[in-house]
């Protein structure tokens, strides 16, 4: 062990942030003591162990979950398709072992985001399920496991998509409290899908699209990064694409039209807005919302922005996901 | 649709999505393709890779399987402590017995890109099921960060060796937009030329385990992007004509100007014609 830490100590910062990061993740650092259950999977104590150490020395959070909420024995998996034949959709419902009643719809954002977040997704999906909820998490049209090209997708379609998975949830499982999760552009679509509703129980807005402009100035930020290769030396030619995900002319228009700030739904249901860095839009639209909805609670954490880092970072926004958890758990015991 | 949601082991905890051609029942002589994780990316590979390969080969008639390691993506971590490289061959055996039950196939062929095209690579040595490997810019060698390293810096060198002709590298590099520190890290290391032991090490173990691996009498595509260090990676194992001590089975691409995960349309557009073309020409229908 001291090794390891000897050996550490001689490489450079971001390098030694990475390698720990990844060693913790094989599990050659020592987990913290008492997130390791005998016996238990060894997956399960370093993601307990990604959590709990995610959490320390930071006062404001609430108390992170035992390991054995994340233990695999909390909860089965059932893949499956709906949506219909024209337009198939992949989802992914886990099943609690000891079911509170309440299902939990998880929203993805959009393009490389996805990917970027699929695994703290997952962690939460986990968490929730060892927690008593049925959760689902699903693949809009056009991406992940779904059908369709990427090119195809669009707002209105996806909102659609929410419907759809809701339905899904709520007839798979015999449920009926559903509570939607949303991350970025998800979030901003779960929020659409939830004003238009009046059986949404609950709804988490994990750092939503507030302004399609910033959105779009942001893509257009990485479509200029993107050209440049990793010696920083070449200049590649320009590409419609960002970060792979071609986005059409229609997609660009529907994207810059988000404006939560002035379109803001007349009801809502309990609502939770998260925001994990600096967003000033953001900041306003929550201070703005919670003055109409009187039951949107909201909550600025400091915390790692998952959808700007990559798979391979192996970074699991703990905070966030917990803060997620123990709101949902108030809201729908 | 033709594709099937599934739970693929015997302990339901790896997902995965059974791609089957559309038009035409299944041919059992033909191997199934399993698409293994790139890394942490989960079963849709980068910039979803794998979901069009298993599409485009479904159309040509291929079964195909796309799934997530324990731990990986969506599937649940395992209940014992296996290393990684243990537990993940031994879940791609589980996941072809798996098929074989499903469709009658007895024949695999493993594709997987960085991390995945090493344990393809393991598999194959260890399974004789495995008749094909589709190696997409294979990484990671032995897990060593000296040994990965010391190929990026000098797939680094290449790239600055190349730019010695271009106009526009010389005007960046005197405009200040070029990594100065960088490029006199590359500089150096390239001047005091010596490998460490733990480099060499690698380099023997990954030079056995390669010579075991041409040697097995299956189908290879080896899949590499010029900007990738995966070039590096062989002739640094190999040595630097590597590539003509392969023998015939054995089918190198290099994709002009593409990075590690193929992250532009054009670039995986032309990935999933490469193997699309490569997969028809080994298993040709009623061959």
């Amino acid at each position: 062990m001291k090794d390891i830490q000897d050996r550490l100590a001689n490489i450079s910062p971001d390098k030694r942030e990475l390698l720990e990061k990844m060693l913790k993740y094989k599990g050659i650092l020592r987990l913290p003591e008492g997130s390791a259950e005998q016996g238990d999977a060894a997956g399960d104590s370093k993601i307990g162990c990604v959590l709990n150490q995610a959490t320390e020395g930071q006062e404001d959070v609430e108390a992170p979950p035992p390991p054995s909420s994340l233990a695999r024995e909390t909860q089965t998996l059932d893949p499956f398709h709906f949506g219909g034949a024209a337009r198939t959709l992949f989802g992914l419902l886990r099943r609690p072992q000891q079911a509170r009643g309440v299902g939990v719809v998880l929203c993805y954002p959009h393009a490389h985001e996805y990917i970027r977040c699929h695994r703290s997704f997952r962690e939460l999906g986990r968490l929730l399920a060892g927690y008593g909820y049925h959760v689902l998490s699903f693949d809009y049209y056009g991406t992940g496991d779904s059908v369709g090209v990427y090119e195809d997708g669009s707002l209105s379609g996806w909102c659609d998509d929410i419907t759809a998975a809701i339905a899904a949830l709520k007839e798979r499982a015999q449920l009926q409290h559903i509570a939607l999760v949303g991350m970025r552009l998800g979030a901003t679509l779960a929020l659409r899908v939830a004003a238009q509703r009046s059986d949404i129980d609950a709804l988490v807005l994990w750092d939503p699209i507030v302004s399609g402009a910033n959105l779009h100035a942001e893509l257009a930020s990485i479509r200029e990064l993107q050209r440049v290769d990793a010696t920083r030396q070449r200049v590649a030619a320009p590409s419609s694409d960002v970060l792979c995900y071609t986005i059409t002319p229609a997609m660009w228009d529907a994207l810059l039209e988000i404006d939560l700030l002035h379109l803001m739904p007349r009801t809502m249901p309990p609502s939770l807005v998260l925001k994990t860095g600096k967003d000033d839009a953001l900041h306003q639209f929550a201070e703005r919302a919670r003055e109409t909805w009187p039951t949107l609670d909201y909550n600025s954490i400091d915390d790692v922005q998952v959808w700007l880092r990559e798979p391979y970072e192996l970074v699991v926004p703990a905070r966030t996901i917990i803060s997620i958890l123990r709101w949902i758990e108030r809201r729908l015991p | 649709m033709n594709e099937y949601p599934l739970l693929l082991d015997a302990s339901r905890a790896l997902v995965g999505i059974m791609t089957c051609p559309p038009r035409q029942p299944v041919d059992p002589a033909r191997p199934a393709i399993v698409l293994l994780n790139s890394g942490l990316v989960h079963r849709v590979g980068p910039n979803r890779l794998y979901v069009a390969v298993a599409r485009r080969l479904a159309e040509r008639g291929f079964v195909s399987v796309r799934f997530d390691f324990s731990q990986i993506g969506d599937s649940l971590p395992r209940p014992d402590s296996l290393p990684f490289q243990q537990s993940a061959t031994a879940e791609v055996s589980e996941v072809m017995g798996t098929i074989t039950e499903r469709t009658g196939i007895h024949s695999f062929c493993l594709m997987g890109l960085c991390s995945g095209a090493l344990i393809s690579l393991a598999t194959a040595l260890a399974d004789h099921r495995v008749v094909g490997t589709a190696l997409l810019n294979p990484q990671g060698f032995f897990d060593s960060q000296e040994f990965f390293g010391h190929v990026a810096t000098l797939s680094e060198g290449r790239i600055y060796a190349q730019n010695l002709l271009k106009l526009d590298s010389w005007r960046r590099l005197i405009t200040g937009k070029t990594n100065y520190r960088r490029l006199g890290e590359t500089l150096l290391y390239r001047m005091r030329g010596k490998r460490s032991e733990e480099i060499a090490a690698v380099v023997d173990k990954a030079h056995t385990e390669l010579d075991a691996f041409f040697a097995l009498d299956i189908q290879v595509l080896l899949l590499l992007c010029e900007h990738d260090r995966s070039i590096e990676n062989f002739s640094e194992i190999l040595g630097s004509s590597w590539h003509q001590q392969l023998g015939k089975n054995v089918q190198i691409v290099t994709l002009a100007n593409a990075n590690h995960t193929f992250s532009s349309p054009v670039h995986l557009r032309q990935a999933v014609e490469e193997i699309e073309s490569w997969v028809k020409r080994c298993w040709p229908p009623g061959g």
